[in-house]
C-alpha cells in the first residue's frame, strides 16, 4: 500500500500503522550505517531522513512480511550512491581488481600479525577497539566499506547484500574478503604504531637497516 | 577435511552462510584442530567486537523530524478526506498547524465544562468525550502482540530486563508486578508506538501470551466511556480486532496491555498489578 489519492482514510491509516511497525524499528541500524558511509552526522541524518521518506512513499512496493530491513537498506544504499557518491572524487571507488579465486587469496592469512594476540585477545580488543575502528573503516573505499557494514554491523546474509547492492553473490564475497583485510591492515598499522604488536617479520618491503623514515626506524628500535 | 580445505571458508563459516550439513563438516574439523578452532574463535570475536564498536542510535531529533515529515506527507495527500475528527479539534493556532494528524487525534480538546468535571472524577487520564473512534495506540498494541516479534532481552529476571532498557528509552521503565497469578516474564524488546519508542514486554500467563507496551503517553487521550474502575484506579479497556486492550497510567508513564485471555481473566491479571 502507498498513500494514494484513491485510498480512503482507513486504508491510509492502516498503511501508516504498518510502516510505523515494520520500518521504524530499523532507524538506529540505518543511522549507524549511514554514519560510517557519510562520515559525518549532518550527512548521515540527511541520508536516513531521505531514505525513510522514500520508503514511506513507496511502501506499496514493499511486500509485507518480507525482509523490511533489507528493503530499507536497499533504498538507503541507492540514495547514498545517487546523492553522495556523485559528489565524491573518482578515486574513492576502487574497483576490485583482485580476480584471484578465493582459495588462492586465502593462502596466507596465517601471517596476519593481529594473531600475535591470540594468547591475549582481551588485551587486543581492549586496546584496539574504540574510535580507531571507525577511523580505520572510514579509510576503506566505499564499495568495500559498504559490504563490511552490511555483513558485520547489520548481519545481513550474502544474498541480501547482493540484493541490496545489486551485484552477484560472488562480488559480495570478494568485496567482503578484501574489505575485511583492508580493515585489518589498518588496524594492524595502528597497533604497530602504538607498539601493541610487532611488525610482521615476513613483510618484505620493510628493510629495518635501511629505512628512510626516522620515525619508522625509531619504532623498530623501540618495539622491534 | 584438512586445514587447507578449511581456511578459505573461514569467512563463510563465521557469517553463517553454510547449510547445516556443510556446517557440521566444518565443525568436525574444528573438533580435532586446535589451530583452526582458535582462528575461528578469533574471527567470531573480531566480528562481534566490530559490531559493538559501530552500533549507534539515531538522535531523537532525527526520529522526530522524520515522523513529523511522514505525518505531513500523509496529511497532504487529500486533506478533504482526512479522517473526520472523532471529537472537536482545537481551532488551529498558527503554531500548531504542523501537528501531525495522529497526534491531533491524541490532543483532542474536551469542551471546557466537561473537562473540569471529568478531570475531577478521573484524575489519571486526559479524557475525551465518549464514543471516540479507534485509538492508534490500541491498534498498535494489538499489532505488536499479534506480530510476535523476536525478543531482545530474555526474562524472567525483572532487574535484568529493567536494566536492559536503561539508555534505550527516554523514560523510566518500571515493570508491572503481577501479584496473584502465575505470570512469567519471557522477555522484552524495543518497540514503537506512533512516533515514540516503547518498551515491549512479553509475559506468559497460564500458557498464553500477554503483551505490555510501556511508553511516554503525553498527549494521549482516552474516550471517557471506556474507563472503568479497577482496584480503585482508572483503567481504560478497549477492544481491537477481538483483543481486549487495557490502558493505564502510572507516574506519567502509560502502559497498554493485551493478551489472549478471556476478558474476566485478563481484567483479573491487570487488577493484580494494581494491588500493592
Amino acid at each position: 500500500m502507498a498513500v494514494r489519492e484513491d485510498m480512503d482514510a482507513q486504508e491510509r491509516q492502516e498503511l501508516h500503522g504498518a510502516f510505523v511497525i515494520e520500518a521504524a524499528p530499523h532507524l538506529d541500524a540505518l543511522y549507524a550505517t549511514a554514519m560510517r558511509l557519510t562520515k559525518n552526522t549532518g550527512d548521515a541524518e540527511d541520508l536516513v531522513q531521505e531514505a525513510m521518506l522514500k520508503a514511506y512513499r513507496y511502501f506499496d512496493k514493499y511486500e509485507q512480511g518480507t525482509n523490511c530491513k533489507a528493503w530499507l537498506f536497499k533504498i538507503m544504499t541507492n540514495t547514498f550512491i545517487n546523492r553522495y557518491r556523485r559528489k565524491q572524487k573518482r578515486q574513492e571507488f576502487l574497483v576490485d581488481e583482485d580476480y584471484r579465486p578465493l582459495q588462492e587469496r586465502a593462502v596466507a592469512p596465517e601471517d596476519n600479525p593481529l594473531h600475535q594476540f591470540f594468547g591475549d585477545q582481551d588485551a587486543m580488543f581492549g586496546k584496539l577497539f574504540g574510535d580507531e575502528v571507525k577511523a580505520a573503516l572510514e579509510e576503506i573505499p566505499v564499495d568495500f566499506r559498504m559490504v563490511v557494514l552490511l555483513a558485520d554491523l547489520q548481519d545481513f546474509a550474502y544474498k541480501d547484500i547482493a540484493d541490496i547492492m545489486d551485484c552477484p553473490i560472488g562480488t559480495v564475497m570478494s568485496r567482503l574478503y578484501r574489505g575485511r583485510r583492508m580493515l585489518r591492515a589498518r588496524l594492524e598499522e595502528y597497533a604497530v604504531g602504538q607498539g601493541y604488536i610487532e611488525r610482521a617479520e615476513d613483510d618484505e618491503e620493510e628493510e629495518p637497516s635501511n629505512t628512510t623514515s626516522l620515525d619508522e626506524y625509531r619504532k623498530q628500535r623501540t618495539h622491534g | 577435511m584438512t586445514c587447507e580445505d578449511f581456511i578459505p571458508f573461514i569467512d563463510t563459516y563465521v557469517d553463517h552462510e553454510f547449510d547445516e550439513r556443510e556446517h557440521a563438516e566444518m565443525d568436525a574439523h574444528l573438533a580435532i584442530c586446535n589451530q583452526c578452532r582458535e582462528r575461528i574463535e578469533f574471527e567470531v570475536r573480531l566480528k562481534r567486537e566490530l559490531k559493538s564498536c559501530l552500533e549507534d542510535r539515531a538522535p531523537a531529533s532525527l526520529r522526530d523530524r522524520i515522523f513529523r515529515q511522514i505525518e505531513l506527507q500523509a496529511a497532504s495527500v487529500k486533506p478533504a478526506e482526512q479522517l473526520a475528527p472523532v471529537v472537536e479539534l482545537q481551532p488551529a493556532s498558527p503554531a500548531k498547524t504542523e501537528t501531525p494528524p495522529l497526534l491531533r487525534h491524541a490532543r483532542i480538546i474536551v469542551p471546557l465544562a466537561a473537562a473540569l468535571v471529568l478531570a475531577l472524577a478521573l484524575p489519571s487520564f486526559t479524557v475525551a468525550p465518549a464514543k471516540s473512534g479507534q485509538l492508534p495506540v490500541v491498534e498498535q498494541t494489538v499489532d505488536w502482540h499479534v506480530g510476535n516479534y523476536p525478543i531482545e532481552v530474555t526474562g524472567p529476571d525483572v532487574a535484568r530486563v529493567t536494566q536492559w532498557f536503561r539508555n534505550k528509552v527516554d523514560f523510566p521503565v518500571r515493570l508491572p508486578q503481577f501479584a496473584d497469578r502465575q505470570v512469567n516474564l519471557l522477555g522484552g524488546r524495543i518497540a514503537h508506538v506512533q512516533d515514540r519508542r516503547a518498551a515491549y514486554l512479553l509475559y506468559e500467563v497460564d500458557g498464553s501470551r500477554m503483551s505490555v507496551l510501556v511508553f511516554d503517553g503525553e498527549g494521549l487521550t482516552i474516550p471517557s466511556d471506556k474507563i472503568r474502575q479497577v482496584e480503585g484506579r482508572d483503567v481504560a479497556v478497549l477492544n481491537n480486532k477481538g483483543y481486549e486492550v487495557a490502558v493505564l497510567q502510572d507516574s506519567g508513564v502509560t502502559y497498554t496491555i493485551t493478551s489472549e485471555l478471556s476478558e474476566d481473566a485478563f481484567i483479573d491479571v491487570v487488577a493484580s498489578s494494581l494491588r500493592r
